[in-house]
């Protein structure tokens, strides 16, 4: 069934899959957590480093709490709230969206 | 083109099509969207094999076609077409060598499929942190790539003799 070069094929496919992972993991996941406004940063805070911070717009105000390499609005006064609802954000690329308030959450490396 | 030829190539277009909606049906998930275990690449590589690079594709981009315009959308036709015709033809070069067997050019179709719809991913959502799956997808596509191979090795066993007649 499997020839040979069909088992050094594969095992070698194999390997550059788990070196790339390897190099891709240690190049470092999610560290920061970067919050625009209006389109513009605002801060970025460590995500390891718990804290709270509290993000004063010309539409309103969001709190923020970050806490074990995880982030989540805890606080808005926007009438919709849909930041409190769309929980924690904890990989690269994830983001949470104020949308009344132009504020925007997102992980980043 | 022979009547038997076409027959032939229509039956193996069935084929492709019913395997995609029978893989639909198993539960099967490794926690990445869209995931699949490519149960059509078997009828691509054993056209590869016997009909040459022509059928293949034809076949191929017609099942894509097909499968896109009952279940997906334009979006996914577009990932589906790149990953599909790059796996062909990845698969049509490495039996070309004729150094490895059905599992290996297999595996290779599986992980260029992968490689292909999360390049295209992550230039058509302008977001790059989807190449950080690649690893995990490439490998993916290497184990159900072997899949396909063992299971079209031993079709041929059987198709040897209808497809040998023409």
């Amino acid at each position: 069934m499997f020839k040979k070069s069909d088992v050094i094929l594969i095992v070698s496919i194999f390997l550059v899959c788990v070196s790339l992972a390897v190099f891709l993991f240690a190049k470092g996941g999610a560290n920061k957590v970067r919050v625009t406004v209006n389109g513009t940063e605002y801060a970025t805070y460590n995500i390891y480093k718990e804290s709270e911070h509290t993000i004063k717009t010309e539409n309103g105000t969001n709190t923020l709490v970050i806490e074990n390499g995880v982030a989540y609005f805890k606080n808005s006064d926007c009438p919709d709230k849909t930041c409190q609802n769309m929980g924690k954000i904890i990989k690269v690329g994830e983001s949470i969206v104020c949308l009344p308030h132009r504020v925007v959450a997102e992980v980043v490396e | 083109m022979k009547p038997k030829k076409i027959a032939f190539l229509g039956l193996m277009l069935t084929l492709a099509l019913v395997l995609g909606y029978v893989e639909r049906l198993i539960p099967f998930n490794i926690g990445i969207a869209g995931v699949k275990i490519g149960l059509a690449n078997i009828i691509v590589l054993l056209l590869l094999k016997h009909y040459g690079l022509g059928a293949a594709i034809t076949v191929n981009v017609l099942r894509i076609v097909i499968v896109n315009l009952l279940f997906g959308g334009v979006v996914s036709l577009a990932f589906s077409l790149l990953g599909g015709v790059l796996s062909t033809l990845a698969m049509y070069f490495m039996l070309k060598l004729k150094t490895f067997g059905e599992v290996g050019v297999s595996a290779v179709g599986g992980v260029v499929h992968n490689l292909g719809q999360t390049l295209a991913a992550a230039l058509l959502l302008g977001t790059p942190s989807v190449l950080r799956l690649l690893p995990y997808l490439m490998l993916f596509g290497e184990l159900s790539g072997i899949l396909c191979g063992i299971v079209a090795k031993t079709l041929t066993r059987y198709l040897n003799k209808i497809m040998n007649e023409e």
